[in-house]
């Protein structure tokens, strides 16, 4: 796989600086008695000095390496869907039950893939694979959600 | 004496009919994930972790153990029949495995690879009871600035050995030890980065960035891959002849030493195995022209090699509590939740779960030669279901086994988030396992540091005058500089590209 140290590098910038800014807020202490921040402090140095190194690498590689906004575009629209999807999931699976929420994410995130298409045996298969799926976690393992709670 | 009566512990502790069953299961849900492509080893662990916390610590362990071999030899039935490795180290058997499937010997090649892993599998387990309890009964005296040195030549040498840049493997450590700060520090009480959220000052769990990175990263990489198009072999006699025989035991023997010394090492394990097993047949065969075009040598030795390894990288995990993979930090957390902190006194402590687990590893083998040769049109009918039926389906398993970590919707937002990130990762062109590894022992690597500073009052030096760590922080160095060396590097890149 092509590698983009410009794009690497941004991401270690990001999490080391959130690092070290969070990490200064937190009592250092001395070697022999180190507090909560000490360490998080050095690791976030180090990381930022990866970022900078990488950034650095990526720049002196020439063109910017980061993939054009086609591309971004082009990949963006799936890799959302399965998201947009699991986090739909996470936020009904307790007011709806178990039932009904696996068979939303199933179909929601079933759209992200190139082939997907709304034909009846598919979503008999949704149905069925949702419903004994939930219906072994609810009932047989005891899991603490409800199977199906429609409202009214 | 001491061995034979902890056989017989084992082998009662593993053959009782629960432990026997949970064994079965695990191989089996193991092949049978391990058959579909996309799903490798860690995340698949990661998705059916979540059943085992019901179950007492040694059959938990055995059913992972399964399912950590299972996958491992259901990826290369597929690579052998349908030219598609269901996980990277059954890349190699592609090459000659599937050749040989193409000549109409599927059969043969599928016997050969479960012969060579069952040989490899006992005398891998055999090589665990001769040399667990010794490396066990050494690192009893490691104080804390010896765990602090053997933790890190560990995720040092799992860099240096994997695959990719070392750079970036390195700066996947430190993103990975950051993550383990997250939560509340054992030493003073403080809720460290959790951004005021009570959920978070518990920590992130492991389970939540095993399937948030492995699973769900994976599948927004993969989601644009149109369905190919797929063309099953036949699988005709499934017995080797005569001559295969003569042929294939050689092989098996030396992937097998291979397999059993490269899976100790950390950064070993299966995939390493493999390729060194595989480029070594190939240089001294005496049928080395046949390499490529189906030769059985070169399905026999990368097989056992792979199972060899697969085996022993439970070594340094079972003695020492340092995983030398990303599978077996997934072990690690595993026995973690199970309330047992891994490392040399899990054997005097637990002999039970130590011995149990061994000989249930080999029983696992045995099942999954008599399990696997019968089931072989299943496995291949499984593999060819298009992923995307597949996805939706892994999506469902990750979100719930997540909820029902703690009962709660929080961790599948944690998830998302963390699939975006390795989706993100994967397109930049990084690897993120040891960013795993880093995340599991990250916690670990502090307490013992701090404790080590300590005890010392502040004197750094104390992991220089202690011989055993001064021996360990060397050879991570020298790790380091080899690696840097020009010509390794070239090396290095070969290795992993060759095929």
């Amino acid at each position: 796989m092509k590698q983009s140290a410009l794009g690497l590098g941004l991401i270690y910038l990001t999490l080391g600086a959130i690092g070290l800014f969070i990490g200064l807020g937190y009592p250092i202490g001395s070697v022999a008695r180190m507090g909560p921040g000490f360490l998080p402090i050095v690791i976030s140095c180090l990381l930022l000095a990866f970022a900078a190194v990488s950034i650095f690498k990526g720049m002196a590689a020439g063109r910017p390496q980061l993939p054009s906004v086609r591309v971004l575009a082009k990949g963006a629209a799936p890799v959302l869907t399965v998201v947009i999807s699991v986090v739909t999931f996470a936020a009904v699976c307790r007011v709806l039950g178990l039932f009904p929420s696996t068979l939303l994410l199933i179909l929601m995130s079933a759209t992200a893939s190139p082939e997907f298409a709304l034909k009846p045996k598919a979503l008999a298969g949704a149905v069925i694979v949702s419903g004994t799926f939930s219906y072994i976690f609810v009932e047989l393992l005891g899991l603490p959600l409800p199977y199906i709670n429609l409202p009214g | 004496m001491y061995y034979i009566d902890n056989v017989v512990l084992g082998l009662s502790t593993a053959l009782s009919l629960g432990n026997l069953f949970y064994c079965f299961l695990g191989v089996f849900l193991g092949t049978a994930i391990g058959v579909l492509p996309g799903l490798g080893p860690v995340a698949t662990i990661a998705m059916l972790l979540p059943i085992t916390y019901g179950l007492d610590p040694t059959t938990a362990l055995i059913m992972l153990a399964g399912i950590y071999y299972g996958a491992q030899y259901g990826g290369s039935t597929t690579a052998i029949l349908i030219n598609l490795p269901g996980e990277s180290s059954a890349v190699v058997a592609t090459l000659d495995g599937h050749q040989m499937a193409r000549n109409g010997r599927a059969g043969v090649a599928l016997a050969t690879a479960a012969i060579g892993s069952f040989v490899a599998g006992t005398i891998a387990t055999c090589v665990i009871v001769l040399f667990a309890p010794i490396l066990a009964g050494f690192a009893i005296q490691f104080g804390a600035a010896e765990y602090f040195a053997l933790m890190v030549l560990g995720l040092i040498a799992s860099v240096v050995l994997a695959t990719g840049s070392l750079f970036h493997a390195l700066a996947m450590i430190l993103i990975g030890i950051l993550l383990g700060f997250v939560g509340i520090d054992v030493n003073s009480g403080l809720a460290r980065y959790s951004f005021g959220s009570m959920q978070l000052s518990d920590g992130i769990d492991f389970v939540v960035i095993a399937m948030g990175v492995f699973g769900l990263g994976e599948i927004m990489a993969n989601i644009h891959e149109q369905s190919r198009q797929i063309t099953t072999q036949k699988v005709t006699s499934l017995w080797p002849t005569r001559a295969d025989y003569a042929r294939m035991w050689k092989p098996i023997l030396r992937g097998t030493g291979i397999g059993s010394v490269l899976g100790v090492l950390p950064g070993g394990g299966a995939l390493l195995s493999a390729f060194a097993a595989y480029s070594i047949e190939k240089r001294v065969s005496p049928n080395r022209h046949e390499f490529g075009r189906g030769a059985i040598e070169g399905i026999a030795a990368p097989e056992s090699a792979n199972n060899a390894g697969a085996q022993t990288s439970f070594i340094p995990m079972l003695t020492l509590g340092i995983p030398s993979n990303a599978v077996m930090a997934m072990m690690v957390g595993a026995l973690i939740i199970q309330g047992i902190q891994p490392g040399p006194s899990v054997i005097t402590e637990n002999p039970t779960l130590f011995w149990g687990l061994i000989a249930s590893m080999w029983i696992g083998n045995l099942m999954l030669v008599v399990l696997n040769l019968p089931l072989v049109g299943m496995w291949a009918k499984l593999a060819t279901i298009p992923y995307y039926f597949l996805f939706p389906a892994i999506l469902m398993f990750c979100c719930v086994g997540v909820y029902s970590l703690e009962n709660n919707n929080f961790g599948i937002f944690l998830m998302a988030g963390f699939g975006l990130f390795g989706y993100a990762l994967k397109r930049l062109g990084a690897e993120p396992a040891p960013l795993l590894l880093a995340f599991i022992l990250g916690p670990m690597l502090e307490e013992y540091f701090r404790r080590a500073l300590l005890i010392s009052r502040g004197d750094l030096s104390v992991f220089v005058t202690s011989p055993i760590s001064a021996t360990l922080l060397g050879v991570a160095a020298i790790l380091i500089v080899i690696v840097l060396l020009p010509g390794v590097t070239q090396k290095r890149e070969v290795v992993f590209k060759e095929d």
